[in-house]
């Protein structure tokens, strides 16, 4: 338990640092704080994959019955999404955007690791129900980016068809920059979601011997990859571009974002999260 | 030791005198060889909108006036008449003038980025003809970081101010990289390749020159490298090109919505950049609200370029505060300063009070041995060194600045040490 705390606080301050680095990018463009930055979150990301890998094998379960390991799989599945972007296109006005969220997430996981009891053993709590909520916490971080992504594409392109030009837009990078990124998140979203939602299927098959569409957490994940399923084929087909393949992400997310979050405050649903 | 700004500007210097104070790189050397010796440390900042000198020196008349007689050597002007031009700041005042020239806020256009390199250039100049010292050297230091710090911390230099150039940083807001993108160039003039010459520095090798004249549009191509074409011909480039630029005269669009239309849709997806700076407009408005087409005439440029201008004023501001505090920190490290040459004249008077003192002894004991002379010499060096050892060391161990200031000048008083050197 020790271990745990030290760890998730640990990695509280790594994105912390992280965080503080990116601000002062944005303030001074100076790219020394971009690099301390990124690998302040790296560190930050390893100290997390330790502490989720530790807590997984201490418990004997998967760490997402609590709403600390919850919130400690989200934050870390962004950092994934944040440095897979890194590695593909340095983007720094990224990492000044969402290295707050990250924070945030990892603050609150401290928060609820320390001054919550462990929760008692789950027998649902099987591997392959442990890695479809970890795919789909994947897919959707892989979205979220995506999204912010598109939004700033949106801005981007609604100023300079606008001809109206805001000196912090200056931070902004290109927009096939911004273009080849969403798609790069997108499909990797899409693809962590797919094998989120068929290790899923094999779950719900084995205790109700179906696949209960009824439940709308099930029927709006399925639209999701419907909705991003024909933005890809918009795109590599027919080659849209631009704002209305930008809407068409951001469409998909907030249906994501309704199925992650919204049908357990609205809907009935069997799922726990 | 006292540091001067002294010189003329675009401010307070018509063109007509300012040109008079134009030198060649070989007359430059010969200014500062000119005042080498006659001040101790100075750097000569001449550009096309200012002639100015910087100074450290205890005797500013002095130095004033030598810089002056050796500048009527080379400009045809009476003294009397030059004089009324230059201007002349002295302490922090002084800093903040260098801070604010090389920040590029004292500038004709503000925020420009060539100030800067000249700054260095003149300071670098200075250095090779051995006339700056530790002041200088840690003052233009210090001033280069702080120019530094205003261009990447303020807006000031990030937008830019004139059409062209404006164009070419629109056109890196949609592509990724400029160097793998074509261009076509609808038009062989001025502005035409004012712009090529921008884009062909970022980068942008491929290029297709479009004219009525072929022979215009073959000069432009020789000149910046590119390939030649008729109207038509270049009307045919357009599902390759990322990038068109149209500056040709006549009353007709020469690019339709309908034929931009069709060409849109068997480019892929891919964006189009055009910047129609015809007068009367060469493409029609209307191809603006097309998917992925990005069209900006002369207006919307020079509107953007006005708009940067007022920006750059706006970060100016942010920029004068910047360099106020700069200056402080700068003052600061000029008082730390004087504590060493303090410490220097307390052991050399201690030293010469030693000597005189030994001479009077051995002149008393002339029968002393060689031997115990050098004893008695060697235990009166130990006991000054040893003596001073532990004043020097704490000296040089107190932080804050005005307190060094403080103990210096007290120092000073308290063994008269600028009277006794004055003296000497």
């Amino acid at each position: 338990m020790n271990l745990f705390i030290g760890l998730i606080t640990l990695t509280a301050i790594s994105y912390a640092v992280s965080c503080k680095y990116s601000f002062r990018y944005y303030k001074t463009f100076d790219e020394v704080c971009d690099h301390i930055s990124g690998r302040w979150l790296a560190f930050g990301f390893v100290l997390q994959a330790i502490t989720l890998s530790e807590k997984w094998i201490l418990d004997g379960q998967a760490p997402f019955t609590s709403l600390g390991g919850i919130l400690l799989a989200l934050s870390f599945s962004l950092a994934l999404a944040l440095l897979a972007g890194r590695i593909k296109t340095p983007v720094p006005v990224l990492n000044s955007l969402f290295s707050p969220f990250i924070f945030f997430l990892s603050f609150l996981a401290f928060l609820a690791g320390t001054f919550s009891t462990p929760p008692p053993a789950n027998p649902l709590m099987t591997t392959g129900l442990a890695w479809h909520i970890f795919f789909t916490f994947l897919g959707f971080s892989h979205f979220t980016m995506g999204f912010g992504v598109a939004v700033a594409f949106w801005i981007q392109e609604g100023q300079l068809k606008q001809r109206q030009i805001k000196s912090w837009s200056y931070r902004l990078p290109a927009l096939e920059i911004l273009d080849n990124l969403t798609v790069f998140y997108i499909l990797l979203g899409f693809l962590f979601w797919m094998a989120g939602l068929g290790l899923g299927a094999v779950q719900a098959f084995q205790v109700w011997h179906r696949l209960p569409f009824d439940d709308p957490k099930i029927l709006g994940s399925f639209l999701v990859l419907l909705i991003y399923g024909f933005f890809f084929c918009l795109r590599w087909v027919f080659q849209m571009r631009g704002r209305k393949s930008m809407t068409l992400v951001m469409a998909g997310y907030f249906l994501a974002l309704f199925t992650f979050v919204g049908v357990r405050v609205f809907l009935t649903t069997q799922h726990v999260f | 030791m006292k540091f001067i700004a002294y010189g003329m500007n675009h401010t307070t210097a018509p063109l007509e005198i300012r040109e008079k104070y134009v030198l060649a790189p070989e007359k430059i050397r010969e200014v500062l060889q000119g005042l080498k010796g006659k001040i101790p440390e100075v750097v000569f900042l001449p550009t096309c909108n200012r002639v100015e000198f910087y100074l450290a020196t205890d005797r500013v008349e002095e130095g004033i006036e030598e810089i002056q007689k050796i500048v009527n050597l080379f400009h045809r002007m009476k003294p009397g008449d030059a004089k009324k031009y230059f201007y002349h700041h002295e302490g922090p005042e002084a800093f903040l003038h260098l801070f604010r020239v090389a920040s590029s806020l004292d500038s004709m256009v503000l925020g420009e980025a060539q100030i800067l390199g000249q700054v260095k250039e003149a300071f670098q100049a200075s250095r090779e003809a051995g006339v700056t010292g530790a002041i200088l050297n840690g003052v233009f230091n210090r001033a280069f970081a702080a120019a530094k710090k205003v261009r990447t911390q303020t807006e000031i230099a990030r937008m830019p101010t004139n059409v062209s150039s404006v164009a070419v940083d629109l056109a890196k807001k949609i592509f990724r990289s400029l160097s793998e993108h074509s261009v076509l160039l609808m038009g062989a003039g001025e502005m035409s390749e004012l712009t090529a010459k921008y884009l062909s520095a970022t980068g942008v090798s491929d290029f297709f020159i479009a004219n009525r004249t072929m022979e215009k549009a073959r000069a432009l191509a020789a000149r910046i490298g590119g390939t030649a074409l008729g109207l038509v011909e270049g009307l045919g480039k357009l599902e390759r090109v990322d990038i068109v630029m149209t500056s040709v005269s006549g009353s007709e669009f020469l690019l339709s919505k309908s034929d931009v239309e069709k060409t849109m849709k068997r480019r892929g997806g891919r964006s189009l950049f055009i910047i129609d700076t015809g007068v009367p407009r060469n493409v029609d408005p209307e191809i603006g609200n097309l998917e992925s087409v990005f069209l900006y005439n002369i207006d919307d440029l020079s509107s953007i370029a006005n708009e940067n201008q007022e920006q750059r004023r706006k970060a100016s501001e942010a920029a004068e505060v910047l360099l106020t505090e700069e200056v402080e920190n700068l003052c600061s490290w000029l008082n730390t300063l004087e504590l060493v040459p303090t410490i220097v004249r307390l052991r050399e008077n201690f030293e010469k009070t030693r000597k005189s003192e030994l001479e009077q002894f051995f002149k008393k004991n002339q029968s002393l041995p060689e031997k115990e002379r050098k004893e008695v010499e060697r235990l009166t060096r130990d006991l000054i060194g040893k003596l001073l050892h532990d004043p020097s060391a704490n000296l040089k161990k107190v932080e804050d600045s005005i307190d060094r200031f403080d103990y210096a000048r007290m120092l000073n008083e308290i063994f008269s040490l600028v009277e006794r050197n004055k003296n000497d």
